[in-house]
């Protein structure tokens, strides 16, 4: 009796631990789309000559794995014919000159801060959650069941000097 | 009875980390390859891929497909022993090159 119960304890924690690791890889899965998707929204929005500098700057608020995710790919890619630095957020003087900036979801409420910031400075600005394009931002991501989707606010990219191409309105959830 | 336990776990373990077969894929027209082929993309490909080719792999996926990990950072290499072996067995470490590499070294 009292080794069935230990086997019966062994077993359950056996399926614990499985079903752990296979939660952890989703999460790392999910985020190494998002890395490929922001790389890619790289080549359908054309920042203009004056904002191009020796780098290509990311800048990545609340999320480390995207963080690891975007230096594996910087380590191999390039955005026109720059290197891609990728910038863990402190404060906001990291956005100066930064072409790109990423908002975690549970950073969401320092979109209007951060649009006041780089307003019209050629930035683009990808949020994570549902209704965020319409609420400033350029890009962003949405879960929609197991699918990744993305919202497209033209207006927004424009008001920040940036031009996007007619695949990324195509694909994505255009809210304007 | 706890052996049997235990072998039943061991053996759960290692049909996880049982890996399909990879074989070489030349052209990236995503939209015709089977769901079989698009598992044999590597990493890098998916970085070339455009925008739309992206979307369909990534709904493919169904983003749910935990193997992806062992598809697309565990692949099979040839190069270090003559014979298909996953990268991380592998001997010697590899580096992919991409079409566009090779044509700039002349």
């Amino acid at each position: 009796m009292r080794g069935k119960f230990l086997a019966m304890k062994r077993l359950l924690f056996l399926i614990v631990v499985f079903c752990l690791m296979g939660t952890s890889s989703l999460f790392a899965q999910k985020e190494r789309f998002k890395a490929l998707f922001i790389f890619n929204f790289t080549k359908n929005i054309e920042w203009p000559a004056a904002s191009r500098g020796n780098q290509f700057v990311i800048v990545v608020i609340g999320n480390s794995e995207l963080i690891a995710e975007l230096e594996t790919i910087a380590q191999t890619q390039r955005v026109g014919n720059m290197p891609i630095k990728v910038v863990d957020y402190t404060s906001l003087d990291n956005l100066n000159g930064c072409h790109l900036v990423y908002l975690s979801p549970s950073k969401s409420g320092m979109l209007s801060s951060l649009l006041t910031n780089v307003n019209g400075k050629h930035t683009l600005v990808v949020s994570d959650g549902k209704n965020l394009a319409a609420k400033g931002s350029g890009i962003s991501f949405v879960q929609d069941g197991d699918k990744l989707k993305f919202e497209v606010s033209r207006k927004n990219i424009e008001k920040q000097g940036l031009k996007s191409s007619s695949a990324l309105a195509n694909l994505g959830i255009v809210v304007d | 009875m706890t052996k049997r336990f235990w072998r039943a776990g061991i053996l759960a373990c290692l049909i996880s980390c049982v890996g399909v077969a990879h074989a070489q894929v030349s052209s990236l027209n995503v939209t015709e390859m089977s769901e079989a082929q698009i598992r044999q993309l590597s990493y890098n490909d998916l970085l070339q891929l455009s925008l739309e080719d992206l979307m369909t792999v990534a709904n493919r996926f169904g983003m749910s497909a935990d193997e992806i990990l062992e598809y697309f950072l565990n692949k099979d290499v040839v190069a270090a022993s003559k014979k298909a072996e996953k990268s991380m067995e592998s001997p010697l470490s590899t580096t992919v090159i991409s079409k566009e590499q090779i044509e700039q070294s002349g």
